[in-house]
């Protein structure tokens, strides 16, 4: 390849593409501020809004004051909070921008709109806002969290030295359905619930997904167990191919496991590889077999 | 327990005046305080910064600037520190230390700074004030000029009190611990008879400044115990709050990310039996929230082989060649160094 | 002393090429500069002086002329060869070995689009020019980073199978590189000046080094987050999001045992799916930045906020939006990686290269570690605070392939990484960026 000609033909090409919108932050905030403003429209013209260094300030100004602003649709807040949340990225020119921030999203945590609650609890709960979590937890407890409650322990299990374990375990043994698994894998560092996730891993009445979340979890909280529980599932000709392959690749990549199986369980999966019809076991076997082989190189 | 984060925020807020509340309000500066069980991270950092705000129009004493000084040192949690901003605006004259602390302070919540407030309910989002307002309030109030010492409302300052305990060997003979090799064995083996550095950490902290750091600085004294013929019988050990989590695979993750040294007298380990009981025996200022630690100071001591130990100012970590004369000192002698290092 | 980075091999004794079969006194020894501990070796676009030399001739012979030319695998890689280090190398070059032994230099790269799928899809061969028998050979490797939408899947399975190894289910060194990208100092280290993309590049290369020590075919492949990506956002692949943010993987799939952070799986929303075209700017949008009237890095940086914290946003929510807990979601290591080619791409569309230029970089009142000669955290080691007072990791991971960059990387270090000045190069490259001197 000419790769000079193949770079003046790029140019070529680039020199053609379409320009990027120069839309200004004064021009959004005065089309948001329109009683006229096409929902749409508004959305886009925030999405174009620049975010380099010499409008910075200006585009933030302007986002924040379409978030916080209650009168406006949904969408058009959400698009400037996506926006918002992207100029979190450039960490030195958003600083002076930050506690502001924090603070509409605690209050946008306690709004009427549904939407701005709910992309309020995602943007704290990622960083642990203590503000936020008292919310969502009060709420579980007396069963009206402020968003659903299949979410609001997604969002609470972020934190891995929160306090809503207990409320978690209590879910996970009284409920059914989205929110028993939602539950279920909040739980994954929980030491204390061990028994509960070796029970849930060997119990063949379970929904297969529930057995990867508790053999996964049992995986993080204890590697011996999970040792067990695995080689035997991986061996078991009436598991479920699908579980069976998780728990080889598990054990495949996760050394600490790889050091408890018994010495035999190699020759015994091998064999298992040979026999089966299942392309993603055998897939999961060969990636077990090549490990350990490189291992021994 | 948002419900109890309320009901401590009421404690602190009723108080009563004079000694009675200070003294109080100092008790709950302690981290393993059991009101605090159970508590998140963030809920009880948000409650231990509403105490040392509590104590902007009370009496101060060595111990409470001490905390605050510590959280200005390493703390990361913006209510935490305008807390300890406040807690510092009742010292009346100028501390060159303290204003070091808060510079670093409001460095350290660039690009993290948030609104406090300590006068309504969590989630009030009416405050403007900011951690870092807080910090400049208190350092406003002091002359440009410093002025030598520091005097509060009780007059002089002086350094904390060493903790020193003589330890039970019996006990921490049926204590076990696990290293980052999986070797086990009692704690009263490994004290007995030597010198050792023992310091308390875990690997799911979340405050670089504090157990990254100390496992990082514990490394650097290792290696220079390595160069050095005198330091030969030290132990330098550093034990996991979080014995559940912290399996040797982790320990020894964390530890060679920070350059550990492992060794015979080098290691990271975590209790396996009898963590209650090692707590017990140090003292240890560590408080469990539903899965693993809330709070906890930094603690180092020095055990010698007379079962005396001394808590060490784990500053002194930053001074490790300073810190490893004390050690084979006091290995030699074969005494408890009883001068506060 | 801190311990050692692991070193992989540090030039062991080459192998011997293959003995020519009906001239049993005459082979050609073909030696690259550098070996891993397997004997392999990998080159990329960018040409490495090889040494030829000849090995026991007959007697009476003062030299034998020879061809040195590719053989390649169908869909293998292809490789370009000249005397010198240039961009224009051809398919084959002529040279005259003398029967002293005296070692013959030849430059040889990877012949641009043509990359390796695997190790030893493409040889070195060398042959007599009058009796076209064959006196040497010698397996490589063109290796080189690619689209994540168009690897084969059995280069998709290699690397998400080292990516999970490297993670360890939360024990492995993946969690450094966690634990370099967090709130705080570090974040502004990493994304608090222009040192935005230099400091990516040596993160990005770090991490690669450390997935390549693992399985060294293996390099990271990119997002090209402005167009869709159906064969990285399924199961068998990066995943697909619920809509309770719960990654989804197949059952085979090694990322199903992932560790980012405490609880296992991986926290991302429904954002970016099969067919999303992200709505940010697009390549070419991208490279025009800072491009008029001429070409400066000062313009080019803007895209830290778009396309790059754009992208990061397109998944709507979930671990990878927020900058404190974007490493835990193994997508960022591909997203970034886009990152780097499309600064890659533009230093190639605009020939800037030299860290002298001044269009390479830019000047002005910015924080420490976003200055041209400053030292990259944490590679350097800690710091005195205000930054960061520790410093996860052991140094920039070594290469076998390559001594650049130093294990504590400057600005500078990182801007000419084909070596097109500095003459050392950093042994990677873009599968649509070649080399151009």
């Amino acid at each position: 390849m000419d790769v000079e000609a193949h770079r003046k033909s790029f140019l070529a090409q680039l020199a053609k593409a379409p320009a990027v919108a120069d839309v200004k932050p004064k021009a959004v905030a005065d089309y948001a501020a329109s009683s006229e403003h096409d929902v749409k429209a508004l959305c886009d013209m925030i999405g174009a809004l620049t975010l380099d260094p010499s409008s910075f300030r200006a585009s933030v100004r302007t986002l924040l004051d379409i978030v916080g602003n209650d009168s406006l649709e949904t969408a058009a807040r959400l698009a400037a909070l996506g926006q918002l949340k992207a100029a979190e990225f450039q960490p030195a020119e958003f600083a002076e921008f930050h506690a502001e921030f924090i603070a509409l999203l605690r209050r946008l945590a306690q709004s009427p709109d549904r939407g701005m609650r709910v992309a309020a609890f995602e943007r704290l709960t990622l960083t642990n806002d203590v503000h936020a979590q008292k919310l969502l937890h009060d709420g579980l407890e007396i069963g009206k969290p402020p968003v659903s409650t299949v979410k609001a322990i997604q969002f609470l299990a972020r934190d891995d030295h929160g306090s809503a374990v207990p409320l978690f375990r209590r879910l996970a043994k009284a409920t059914i359905g989205p929110v028993r698994e939602q539950a279920l894998r909040a739980l994954a560092a929980d030491t204390q619930s061990v028994a509960l996730f070796e029970s849930i891993a060997n119990d063949k009445a379970e929904p297969t997904r529930l057995r990867q979340i508790a053999a996964m979890n049992l995986k993080n909280t204890s590697p011996t167990r999970f040792a067990k529980v695995a080689t035997s599932l991986a061996l078991d000709d009436q598991e479920d191919d699908g579980l069976r392959a998780v728990a080889v690749s598990a054990i495949t990549h996760t050394s600490e496991v790889a050091a408890k199986v018994k010495p035999e369980f190699a020759a015994s999966l091998l064999a298992v590889g040979v026999a089966t019809g299942s392309r993603v076991l055998k897939a999961s076997i060969d990636r077990y077999a090549k490990a350990v082989a490189r291992k021994k190189s | 327990m948002p419900q109890r984060v309320d009901r401590l925020l009421d404690q602190i807020r009723t108080a009563p005046e004079g000694i009675v509340g200070d003294r109080l309000l100092a008790s709950m500066l302690r981290p393993a305080l059991q009101e605090f069980d159970g508590l998140s991270s963030n809920e009880a950092e948000l409650v231990r910064g509403h105490v040392l705000a509590a104590f902007e129009h009370r009496m101060l004493d060595a111990e409470v600037i001490n905390v605050a000084k510590e959280e200005l040192r390493t703390s990361l949690n913006p209510t935490v520190l305008a807390g300890a901003a406040l807690a510092l605006r009742a010292l009346q004259a100028d501390d060159p230390e303290c204003r070091t602390l808060l510079t670093g302070a409001s460095q350290r919540l660039f690009g993290r700074d948030e609104r406090v407030s300590f006068a309504a309910r969590v989630g009030d989002a009416s405050s403007v004030r900011t951690a870092s307002d807080e910090i400049a309030s208190t350092l406003k109030q002091w002359p440009a000029q410093l002025s030598p010492c520091c005097s509060g409302p009780i007059g002089t300052v002086t350094a904390a009190e060493p903790r020193t305990q003589t330890l039970c060997r019996h006990t921490l003979g049926r204590v076990f611990i696990e290293d980052q090799a999986g070797q086990r064995s009692p704690v009263a083996d490994l004290l007995r008879d030597r010198t050792s550095l023992i310091a308390f950490f875990y690997t799911r902290c979340m405050n670089p400044a504090k157990c990254s750091q100390t496992i990082y600085d514990l490394a650097e004294l290792a290696r220079l115990a390595f160069a050095e013929p005198l330091a030969s019988q030290l132990n330098i050990v550093a034990v996991s709050y979080d014995p559940d989590f912290d399996e040797p695979a982790r320990l020894h993750a964390f530890g060679y990310d920070r350059r550990f040294p492992f060794a015979g007298q080098a290691r990271l380990a975590r209790c396996v039996t009898g963590w209650d009981a090692m707590r017990r025996q140090f003292d240890l200022q560590v408080g469990y929230g539903a899965t693993t630690v809330n709070l906890h100071s930094r603690e180092l001591f020095m055990v010698t082989s007379d079962w005396r130990s001394l808590g060490i100012d784990s500053e002194q970590l930053k001074r490790p060649d300073h810190l490893l004369d004390r050690l084979i000192r006091a290995s030699s002698s074969h005494a408890a160094a009883d001068e506060a290092i | 002393m801190a311990p050692n980075r692991r070193q992989v091999g540090v030039n062991p004794p080459p192998p011997l090429s293959t003995r020519s079969p009906t001239l049993p006194s005459v082979n050609v020894e073909i030696r690259f500069p550098h070996y891993d501990a397997q004997s392999r070796t990998y080159v990329t676009w960018r040409p490495v002086e090889v040494m030829l030399k000849l090995v026991a001739p007959p007697a009476g012979i003062a030299s034998v002329n020879v061809e040195v030319s590719a053989k390649s695998l169908a869909l293998g890689g292809s490789l370009l060869f000249a005397t010198t280090l240039t961009h224009l190398g051809a398919a084959s070059v002529v040279l005259t070995l003398p029967a002293s032994g005296q070692e013959v230099p030849v430059w040889v790269g990877g012949a641009f689009p043509a990359a390796s799928a695997s190790y030893g899809d493409v040889a070195v061969e060398v042959r007599d020019t009058g009796t076209n028998q064959l006196l040497g050979t010698h397996d490589l490797m063109v290796r080189i980073r690619k689209n994540g939408n168009s690897l084969s899947n059995a280069e998709r399975d290699r690397f998400l199978s080292a990516l999970a190894t490297l993670n360890g289910a939360g024990t492995g060194r993946y969690s450094q590189f966690r634990d370099m990208h967090v709130g705080g100092p570090p974040d502004i280290e990493a994304h608090g000046g222009p040192g935005f993309l230099p400091w990516h590049r040596v993160y990005l290369l770090d991490f690669e080094r450390e997935l390549q020590a693992i399985d060294p075919e293996v390099t990271l492949p990119y997002w090209r987050f402005d167009q869709a990506a159906q064969k990285i956002f399924n199961q068998n692949f990066m995943g697909v999001a619920n809509a309770s943010n719960q990654v989804q993987f197949s059952a085979g799939n090694p990322l199903t045992g992932w560790v980012g952070f405490g609880l296992p799986g991986v926290d991302r929303s429904a954002g970016v799916g099969p067919t999303t075209v992200p709505a940010l700017l697009t390549e070419a949008q991208t490279l025009n930045l800072g491009a008029l009237p001429s070409a400066r890095y000062a313009g080019f940086r803007a895209m830290q906020g778009n396309p790059h914290g754009s992208a990061h946003m397109s998944h709507g929510g979930g671990w990878i939006t927020n900058p404190t807990t974007a490493p835990r979601d193994p997508i960022f290591f591909l997203l970034h990686c886009n990152v780097d080619r499309l600064w890659a791409k533009w230093q190639w569309v605009h020939q800037i290269h030299d860290p002298a230029k001044p269009a390479s970089f830019v000047t002005g009142a910015f924080l420490p570690g976003h200055r041209l000669p400053d030292a990259l955290w944490p590679w350097c080691g800690p710091l005195a605070a205000p930054r960061p007072t520790t410093a996860p990791g052991l140094g920039m991971a070594s290469s076998p392939m390559t001594t650049s960059p130093p294990t504590s990387p400057a600005i500078r270090d990182m801007i000419d990484y084909f070596g097109t000045v500095s003459g050392t190069h950093h042994a990677f490259a873009y599968d649509d960026v070649p080399f151009q001197i």
